[in-house]
């Protein structure tokens, strides 16, 4: 057997879809009808061993309630109509769509117009270093957490992580024009509270413009490197005060 | 200065940079001694100028500036040219980016409510990455202090807006039918 499945973005999408097909009004939508319908699309997709996500199940719940609370209401015209809910749904979401075709009927930048200074960008690519934002970093950090191994028995033992020694590591190893990749530093941290910790003297030292953290492309190594060379002993100075302020805080 | 010499500086002005410029950035460049107003009615030239079927690019008001930009019909052969991918969105990209330039500062569980509870966060990351939008604070009254996002300044770049007030209100795309 051949079915030909349209996809959909999710519930509200499939929804729509069958209101259109059968030409009902969106207001007074025919619950029995359209949870049929429904329904019998989910299983020609549990046919095609197509996986449902959840978000359909839980449509076809509120369906099926809506169908219930319907059949129970009566006639009375006073008591509110168990669609409304369903409808703003449908009808803001339907809202939504018209807008996405809003924007790409626009002229996109790169797919239908152009800038001149494209062409410069395309050659210095090579070279090009673009500097890292601390949201890009907590990306970053989630995608490491991720990786992080998990022991499946672990010792808890507390110790106290410091990160106004990050602070200096990253100082040190920084020091002298030198640059260091964050991967490879971060493919030794095994312990949550250290990774943590770094994060915090990375963030720390984004803020006060110490260092900088670049990224040459997309998915690309990640390096770090100081931005200021004579403020030595400033810095240093800066440190003790931060780890001074940390220190109260924790009392 | 001479009006025919001050559109020639304009022009070049603009020519030269690399992101839109406004009337206060000339007026910076020029000088006070020319006011906005002035500049403004010279972009308005330059504007008409470009825009007939004689040129290839045309001066585009963008992201709260100017900025030349080649003309539409000329992609195809532009994208023959450049040996590049030419930006591309996927429909669950583009369905959370309409929501959050709408609905702006938004939160994810908000955004996934009003498209039917779908799983939002692999296209949040896509536009984060894509820098069309950005991190724009917490909602604090909400447990979990959850992240609200915002459009940015390169999402009004991309899609050629002059500012957020530039978006058709969403009252426009209520239709009575589906």
């Amino acid at each position: 057997m051949r079915v030909n499945l349209p996809l959909f973005e999710g519930p509200l999408d499939l929804l729509l879809y069958l209101i259109k097909k059968n030409e009902f009004d969106i207001f007074d939508i025919p619950i029995s009808q359209i949870t049929q319908e429904y329904l019998e699309y989910l299983s020609n997709m549990e046919k095609l061993n197509m996986e449902i996500a959840t978000e359909f199940i839980v449509m076809a719940a509120k369906l099926l309630q809506i169908k219930v609370m319907m059949l129970l209401r009566g006639d009375e015209e006073a008591e509110e109509d168990p669609r409304e809910e369903l409808v703003s749904a449908l009808i803001s979401y339907q809202a939504f769509k018209e807008a996405v075709d809003f924007l790409l009927s626009r002229e996109i930048l790169n797919k239908d117009v152009f800038l001149k200074s494209h062409a410069k960008k395309q050659i210095e690519d090579e070279e090009v270093w673009t500097e890292l934002s601390p949201s890009d970093l907590m990306l970053l950090m989630k995608d490491i957490l991720k990786r992080m191994k998990k022991p499946s028995f672990q010792e808890i033992e507390i110790e106290k992580v410091s990160v106004v020694e990050k602070v200096k590591f990253i100082i040190e190893k920084t020091s002298e024009n030198k640059t260091f990749l964050f991967d490879e530093l971060v493919s030794e941290i095994s312990n949550l509270m250290h990774l943590v910790a770094f994060i915090l003297a990375i963030l720390e030292l984004m803020r006060l413009g110490i260092v900088k953290v670049v990224q040459m492309k997309p998915f690309g190594k990640i390096m770090v490197y100081r931005t200021e060379k004579k403020f030595e002993e400033n810095l240093l100075k800066g440190i003790e005060e931060y780890g001074e302020r940390r220190a109260q805080e924790d009392n | 200065m001479e009006r025919e010499e001050l559109r020639k500086i304009i022009e070049g002005i603009i020519f030269v940079s690399d992101e839109p410029v406004n009337e206060k950035t000339i007026q910076k460049a020029i000088g006070d001694s020319v006011d906005l107003s002035t500049i403004k009615g010279i972009l308005q030239e330059l504007q008409l100028e470009y825009s007939s079927s004689t040129h290839g690019f045309e001066l585009v008001e963008v992201a709260g500036g100017y900025q030349f930009r080649t003309k539409k019909e000329l992609r195809e052969w532009i994208r023959k040219l450049e040996k590049f991918q030419p930006q591309r969105f996927s429909r669950s990209a583009m369905e959370v980016l309409s929501i959050i330039a709408y609905r702006q500062p938004v939160t994810r569980a908000e955004i996934e409510a009003m498209r039917g509870g779908i799983d939002s966060s692999g296209a949040l990351r896509t536009l984060l990455l894509k820098k069309l939008i950005k991190i724009s604070g917490r909602k604090n009254d909400v447990p979990g202090r959850p992240f609200t996002y915002s459009t940015t300044k390169k999402f009004l770049e991309v899609f050629g807006l002059k500012d957020l007030s530039d978006l058709p209100p969403i009252e426009e795309f209520i239709k009575k039918e589906v």
